[in-house]
């Protein structure tokens, strides 16, 4: 290796300095109870006791829905979307381009978009409810929040997911899908014998993937509905740590559940990683 | 079926893209030309959106907070992660797997977690509202895929390549900037580019750590001025679309056929 060993010792120190360090921080922290004054004193397990009798539901409610309704979506939309331009047609490099633009546009930006589009008199879906004659639901109340931002982050992580399925879809040889349509098979034929064996395992990941950040993110519920929410209904898990950390400081309890939301997520992970490659070696 | 197919995408994509088309136009637009008529055609188009933004000195710090902490936070993701990626891919070292499985976790520490161990070290080493201290987080936010996508760049590198360096009796740190750093350059400056785009838009981290005017970058801005309903919607228009800018070369460059061979492998 020679000299290059120099890389290695910077680039690990870096990767130290940004994970392990926060996270022994984030693990020492749990067990200590800051005073105002930014003293520490040790709690062991107060804050972890703390957090389990609180009531945890309504978050853990929200973050739920928000995970699996975010990801069903954007999967499901990359999914039609990638079906529909992986062919050759007029335009279809164009079309690839467009669907991938989303990617690039800032969370704050979708956020504006939601709002004007949204926005009770001026915004374009209250007018095409109206149009249709169809009640209009208060787009930016408390009742809206979760389905807002389950649109808003589902618009920012589809083009992701849909560049995934796509570059999977263009290793399927063509002999493939000529045999099929040799021995007559139809679309729906075509997609269950030819396509979706080849894609099951990328989406397997891509959706293991996507849950896992989708049930971590923050900046969407809180731009969309939390940073002006007139309660802390509807919060995501995510967004209660925050304000734990940040509003009502108290930085003990906030590690204590960045912890257990961390170890819960990373155990999930890991329980999958078993059974994906139990199902290899079958 | 091809007929109605293509159809359908062309539609999608319109349906789609249509919002930000909607946002750019706006941009251009009066405030009184978009209450008035938002969804049809402008009335007359005019840049004093941008001119008024310049006037205002938080926008001003704004774009030029944004413009050097992307700038930074590339240059050191690329710096760190490029040549790290590269000695992963081609040596097996004691720590080698632990490494790689640390550059992955970084996916597993998502802001949300992070954010307030970091503003908790960042305090206690007088660094909160500073530009450096964004860049620190940003650079934890971009390094596990800029790794990731280093490596996978270095593995598309035929060894061959470099095995007659190492018989012309080149030393390694040799053969990375003779051989490999040259065939590289691509995919480095996409890498520059996406980690730019990256720190360029992220709100979350630059929420948390800048609490002045000063240190603010132009998601922050944006997420509070619009919040506020401090900022008419043309306003609000025009400094997203400042925002959506460096979306502009990435797309050139996805498009360069140049990174598509690239991409599928051929080096000439």
């Amino acid at each position: 290796m020679g000299r290059l060993w120099v890389i290695v010792v910077i680039g690990a120190m870096a990767l130290v300095a940004l994970y392990v360090v926060p996270l022994a921080d984030v693990v020492l922290l749990s067990t200590d109870q800051p005073d105002l004054g930014g003293a520490r004193h040790f709690v062991a397990a107060a804050n972890y006791r703390a957090f389990a009798s609180a009531n945890n539901a309504g978050p853990l409610v929200a973050t739920v829905v928000f995970t699996l309704a975010t990801v069903a979506a954007e999967l499901l939309l990359a999914l039609l979307a990638a079906l529909l331009t992986h062919r050759q047609f007029p335009g279809v490099q164009l079309v690839r381009a467009a669907l991938v633009i989303p990617y690039l546009a800032s969370t704050v930006v979708i956020v504006v978009l939601w709002d004007f589009f949204s926005d009770p008199i001026a915004g374009a879906l209250p007018g095409v409810l109206r149009r249709l004659g169809m009640h209009t639901p208060d787009l930016r109340g408390p009742g809206f929040a979760l389905p807002a931002m389950v649109c808003v982050a589902t618009y920012e992580a589809f083009p992701f997911a849909y560049l995934v399925i796509l570059s999977r879809l263009f290793q399927i040889p063509a002999s493939h899908y000529e045999l099929a349509s040799i021995f007559g098979g139809g679309a729906m034929a075509t997609f269950r014998h030819v396509t979706w064996p080849q894609i099951r395992r990328a989406l397997g990941t891509l959706l293991v993937l996507r849950l896992l950040i989708t049930v971590m993110k923050i900046d969407v519920p809180w731009l969309v509905y939390a940073s002006h929410a007139p309660s802390h209904w509807g919060d995501t898990f995510a967004v209660r740590v925050y304000r734990l950390a940040f509003e009502s400081l108290q930085p003990g309890l906030a590690a204590a559940a960045s912890v257990i939301f961390v170890a819960g997520i990373t155990i999930l992970y890991l329980s999958w990683l078993m059974m994906s490659s139990k199902d290899a070696n079958v | 079926m091809r007929r109605s197919t293509s159809l359908a995408a062309h539609a999608g994509a319109a349906l789609l893209l249509a919002p930000l088309c909607w946002l750019v136009i706006a941009a251009f637009r009066s405030e009184d030309d978009i209450l008035a008529n938002p969804y049809g055609l402008p009335r007359h188009l005019t840049f004093a959106n941008f001119r008024e933004l310049l006037s205002i000195p938080a926008f001003v710090h704004g774009i030029g907070n944004s413009l050097l902490i992307a700038t930074a936070t590339a240059s050191v993701v690329t710096v760190i992660a490029a040549p790290l990626g590269y000695v992963v891919s081609r040596y097996t070292f004691f720590g080698a797997r632990l490494l790689r499985s640390i550059g992955s976790a970084g996916y597993l520490l998502a802001p949300a977690v992070l954010v307030f161990p970091y503003t908790d070290l960042l305090s206690r080493l007088g660094l909160m509202n500073s530009r450096v201290a964004i860049v620190l987080a940003h650079a934890a936010f971009a390094m596990p895929f800029a790794f990731g996508i280093a490596e996978l760049g270095a593995r598309g590198i035929p060894f061959e390549l470099e095995e007659a360096a190492i018989l012309d009796g080149a030393t390694p740190v040799q053969r990375v900037m003779r051989v490999v750093l040259p065939l590289l350059r691509f995919q480095l400056a996409g890498l520059f580019t996406l980690v730019f785009c990256v720190s360029w838009k992220e709100y979350f981290y630059a929420f948390t750590i800048a609490q002045t005017e000063e240190v603010m970058t132009l998601p922050v801005l944006l997420g509070n001025l619009h919040g506020g309903d401090a900022l008419s919607w043309n306003l609000v228009c025009a400094l997203s679309v400042v925002l959506l800018l460096p979306a502009v070369p990435v797309l050139l460059l996805t498009r360069s056929s140049r990174l598509r061979e690239l991409a599928r492998g051929r080096h000439d």
